[in-house]
């Protein structure tokens, strides 16, 4: 039950900060999830399925309501009861289990929706996307190794392309802040370990903050600074990921899979 | 596999009372094979009036034809527009229950009443011309469009939408580039196809006084100038080839 509060006197600007938050659903006696996050941090949220990650992700992107508590995503206040402003919207990066692109257009328009956040509405709506808008997609891309299919159209490619095309889009954003959920899922731990690498490196080329779900908790340890572990939408441990042990982490997520010894166990 | 005479009774049991309807309907019409005979020599006589085609009417034909196509054109054009304003209200996603559920029968009640008995309504409410004919087919036309407007916006996936707004997109762009892609092919198709059955009933609707071609062709008819007829009508059989072979083409590039 350690908090996160080792972070709190740190002299970098904060990124994110939740205050005795409770995610819809799940209304549990005691107190709800506090959580400091600083800026360019990379953080790992892990559990159990259903233990409250999506929902905690969604929330720091700004894309969930009906939550309480208190929340200040770039130092401006969420509510829980409405959309974020544009500006703010703008500054937060998200790509989610669904890649919710665009089935009809290509992966490269696709990507340079990611930047209608970054021109005015006018601008927006008649799709006057300028070259830096261009240059930030074409490097999204890139970074993403989707140059390759740039003129394809979305409804032609498979699943885990589009999830990393929605990743180049939340990239191509050029955000503050960049929440990804489970960008490993479905992957073995060899290209899990380079999605997460990517992911990385692309959060720190744009000096954003990084917070992710993942799928692989040792992986996760690997590839983050900070980790936080959820059970049934309350944190039971949050450190930094290298006074994590592995181990211990295992037995705190074993602890919540049932019965011992009633399932089968997954050897890679 | 074999069937036995119980299987195969049991199998064809339908077609007897089918039967018995159509053995029915054929006794009381009385077929009166000579009158059958006559219509047939008739129709030859016909024929042999109506060639060579008067080739001076093909003139008033272009012009009654393209009275017919203005007809249709405003008429589904007009649809359109309404459609996209009602089709939001009759959608399963957009509108509250209650609201969708009244504007559906509303939708389903105008559909059920056929376009020529509108267009007689309207023509009797004011006086015969091109006018009513328009708005018969703007009703029905809205009337059908939105429901199938309606369903198109039903069946688009909303994730993309949300992604955009939550990145901070504006309302307009969300729905240019993120609903429209969707949704915008099937409601060109289905207004394209629209327009077309629109301009073949606008042919009919001349027969109710609501203007166009159709009207001509039967005070030819009636008063056995029959070559002209046949002008008018080689002029509408172009056309609507013409039409139908463009409407295909528009429909297969928003495939």
């Amino acid at each position: 039950m350690t908090g996160p509060e080792i972070e709190q006197d740190s002299p970098a600007p904060i990124s994110a900060i939740l205050r005795n938050v409770r995610l819809p659903g799940m209304r549990l006696p005691g107190p709800g999830i506090d959580l400091v996050l600083r800026d360019r941090a990379r953080l790992a949220v892990i559990g159990a399925p259903g233990a409250g990650k999506s929902a905690l992700l969604l929330l720091l992107a700004g894309r969930l309501r009906g939550w309480t508590g208190s929340a200040f995503i770039l130092c401006e206040p969420l509510r829980p009861d409405r959309r974020p402003p544009r500006r703010l919207s703008a500054e937060i990066g998200h790509a989610g289990r669904d890649p919710a692109l665009v089935p009809r257009a290509s992966l490269l328009r696709n990507v340079l929706l990611g930047r209608l956040g970054r021109l005015g509405w006018l601008r927006g709506a008649l799709g006057r996307f300028g070259p830096a808008d261009l240059a930030a997609a074409e490097a999204a891309l890139a970074e993403t190794g989707l140059l390759a299919h740039a003129e394809d159209k979305a409804e032609a490619l498979p699943q885990p392309l589009l999830r990393r095309a929605a990743l180049a889009r939340a990239l191509a954003q050029d955000p503050r802040l960049l929440v990804v959920e489970e960008p490993d899922a479905d992957q073995d731990p060899l290209r899990a370990e380079g999605t997460l690498r990517l992911l990385g490196e692309g959060a720190a080329r744009r000096r954003a903050a990084l917070v992710f779900s993942s799928a692989h908790p040792d992986l996760a340890l690997r590839h983050a600074e900070v980790v936080l572990v959820l059970r049934e939408g309350r944190v039971i441990h949050s450190g930094p990921a290298a006074e994590t042990n592995p181990r211990e982490l295992s037995a705190l997520l074993g602890g919540q899979a049932g019965p011992r010894g009633s399932g089968l166990r997954l050897v890679v | 596999m074999s069937a036995g005479p119980g299987e195969r009774l049991r199998r064809w049991w339908p077609a007897v009372p089918f039967l018995a309807v159509v053995l029915w309907s054929v006794a009381e019409t009385q077929p009166d094979f000579v009158r059958l005979r006559n219509l047939l020599d008739g129709l030859v006589e016909v024929g042999r009036a109506a060639v060579p085609p008067a080739g001076a009417e093909f003139d008033d034909a272009v012009e009654g034809m393209l009275e017919t196509l203005r007809i249709a054109v405003i008429g589904t054009g007009g649809a359109m527009v309404l459609a996209c304003l009602v089709a939001p209200l009759a959608s399963g996603r957009l509108a509250p229950p209650g609201l969708r559920t009244a504007v559906r029968a509303a939708l389903t009640g105008i559909r059920s009443v056929p376009l020529i008995l509108i267009a007689v309504f309207f023509v009797a409410a004011s006086q015969p011309g091109a006018m009513p004919g328009i708005l018969a087919i703007w009703v029905h036309s809205t009337a059908i469009l939105a429901r199938q407007f309606a369903e198109t916006l039903d069946a688009a996936d909303a994730a993309p939408l949300g992604a955009l707004a939550g990145s901070g997109a504006g309302a307009l762009a969300c729905w240019r580039f993120a609903l429209w892609p969707q949704v915008g092919p099937g409601m060109v198709r289905d207004s394209v196809a629209r327009f077309e059955m629109n301009l073949r009933e606008a042919l009919v609707l001349g027969l109710v006084g609501a203007g166009g071609v159709g009207a001509r062709i039967v005070g030819h008819v009636r008063s056995g100038e029959f070559d002209r007829a046949l002008a008018y009508m080689l002029v509408v059989v172009a056309v609507v080839l013409v039409i139908d072979a463009a409407s295909a083409r528009v429909r297969a590039a928003m495939r």
